[in-house]
């Protein structure tokens, strides 16, 4: 799953902030999401990995800490809403909604897509968040689950012949069969249902 | 928030739910059009105006230089849609009508993708408007073009596809701004000079992209001819060999026509030995803009001739 994370750059010379935004970065790559982050080169410290250029047909939602709003912050939820990629916007419990975002919350249209979440300081609490909204990604229910993830599989003939001959019983095309036994592998996989719950201390 | 004037000019077309086309084309489509973009509507407040035809003549070019000049002190910035075919034409004439625009003027529109049954919008022009606006916010006091994530000076823009994410590029690849999610400016050389619009502009001559054959030229430069001012794209081998283009040169001379050859890339050193006209390193569609802006100003043959060869807005380039 590819997430754009977004945070204040302006905020990353105050240390609390720098903090907060690599704690958001380093959990999501810790959850197995794929990210693509403005705060990559902040972090990546001497890594001279440069950001390749990805469009918003390529992501499937925007994650953006947001307790002090940058200046082009509302245009990049204005385009996720507009590709109907869901935006979760997180603040600092204590802090007041930025009034440029009250125009969303108050559009029935714009709203369906954009989650606005408070949170506590501790990392747990973050986590949780960052776990439900990806859960939500997962399961469908923001988003249509697309199978857009090119994956090549090689494999020997007798698997081959194992496939030929299960799909001429089946009413089902290989990559869907697969896919199915890969969802419902995961599905079964009690080390991976518990990794999703985990409770990660910091 | 910013205070955007948003001109209809053409290419506006968006789909709805349902999948149908909706234009922009009298002001009674502004409301329902608005109303699929309600992510416009949190990035800026908006005013808007509809071109009474989306043509690229001169009456439409003109009616939107006076709207231009009429509001661009009332607003923070003007985006104007246009359709992407002759968005370079569009573009370059405002370039050269309009020049040292005090505040934004961005275009953009909206591309039709070919699929195998249908023909449809391409879902990526509401990502350019609000990228438009945004260009807006970040006041590059520019007239820009914005597609995809680049945003492009007129004087460089040549469209390289027909669909994709980006299908203009900048010559040299050098673009005013990026945008990967946030907006990075590049440093430009600050224009100084006054805002200036002309409203004067002729587009008395004719572009080959080829030079004709000979018993083409004899019609088209004869005395009778009414066109009096041509350019003629010179092939590759003509940019080294100049024989040819001297007769011609010397023909319409003759017959008191003006010609001008033009090659994108230039010409060779051994030309600058005659009184031919060349010019080189710009593009057509900047070149044919400017000679009309230039014909709107003067039609002395020596006074063209000089502006044609001047470097006004930084519009000679290195290819």
């Amino acid at each position: 799953m590819k997430i754009y994370y977004c945070a204040n750059l302006d905020k990353v010379s105050e240390k609390k902030w720098e903090k907060r935004y690599v704690l958001i970065h380093k959990l999501l790559v810790k959850l197995g999401v794929s990210l693509v982050s403005n705060i990559e080169k902040k972090i990546l410290k001497g890594d001279a990995e440069a950001r390749k250029s990805i469009s918003y047909d390529q992501i499937e939602a925007v994650i953006i800490e947001g307790t002090h709003i940058a200046s082009d912050t509302v245009y990049i939820i204005a385009t996720a809403l507009a590709y109907k990629k869901p935006v979760l916007y997180l603040i600092e419990k204590g802090h007041s909604i930025p009034e440029q975002l009250l125009y969303i919350r108050n559009d029935k249209n714009l709203g369906e897509f954009f989650f606005l979440k408070f949170y506590k300081s501790d990392e747990k609490n973050i986590q949780s968040l960052l776990i439900e909204f990806l859960g939500s990604l997962e399961s469908g229910h923001l988003i249509k689950e697309k199978f857009n993830i090119k994956f090549t599989l090689r494999i020997s003939s007798r698997i081959e012949r194992y496939l030929n001959w299960k799909f001429s019983k089946i009413k089902k095309s290989k990559a869907e069969y697969l896919r199915d036994l890969l969802l419902e592998t995961a599905k079964n996989d009690k080390n991976y249902k518990a990794f999703l719950k985990k409770d990660h201390s910091f | 928030m910013k205070k955007i004037l948003l001109i209809f000019y053409g290419g506006t077309g968006l789909s709805d739910k349902k999948g149908n086309f909706k234009f922009v084309k009298e002001e009674q489509d502004v409301k329902e059009w608005l109303g699929l973009v309600p992510e416009f509507l949190m990035t800026a407040e908006i005013k808007t105006h509809v071109m009474t035809s989306d043509f690229l003549n001169k009456k439409n070019i003109t009616d939107l230089i006076k709207i231009i000049e009429k509001n661009i002190s009332k607003f923070d910035g003007i985006v104007i849609t246009h359709q992407v075919n002759t968005i370079p034409a569009l573009s370059n004439q405002l370039f050269w009508q309009i020049q040292n625009p005090s505040k934004p003027i961005v275009i953009t529109g909206s591309n039709l993708i070919q699929r195998e049954d249908s023909i449809t919008p391409d879902l990526s022009f509401k990502a350019n408007l609000i990228n438009a606006f945004q260009i807006i916010n970040s006041d590059l006091k520019e007239i820009s073009v914005i597609y995809g994530n680049r945003v492009i000076s007129p004087l460089r823009i040549k469209r390289s596809k027909l669909q994709d994410l980006n299908i203009f590029k900048s010559v040299g690849k050098k673009y005013l701004a990026k945008i990967d999610f946030g907006l990075s400016l590049e440093k430009t050389n600050e224009r100084k000079g006054k805002m200036k619009f002309f409203y004067n502009f002729n587009e008395d001559f004719i572009f080959f992209n080829n030079i004709p054959d000979a018993m083409v030229l004899e019609k088209l430069l004869s005395k009778s001819s009414p066109i009096n001012i041509f350019i003629f794209r010179a092939f590759p081998d003509q940019i080294i060999e100049k024989d040819k283009l001297i007769k011609i040169f010397d023909l319409a001379c003759k017959n008191k026509k003006m010609v001008i050859f033009y090659s994108e890339v230039g010409f060779g050193k051994d030309f600058l030995k005659h009184n031919i006209i060349t010019i080189s390193k710009i593009t057509a569609d900047c070149l044919s803009a400017k000679l009309s802006w230039i014909l709107g100003q003067t039609r002395d043959k020596h006074k063209i001739e000089e502006l044609l060869k001047a470097n006004i807005q930084g519009e000679f380039l290195a290819f």
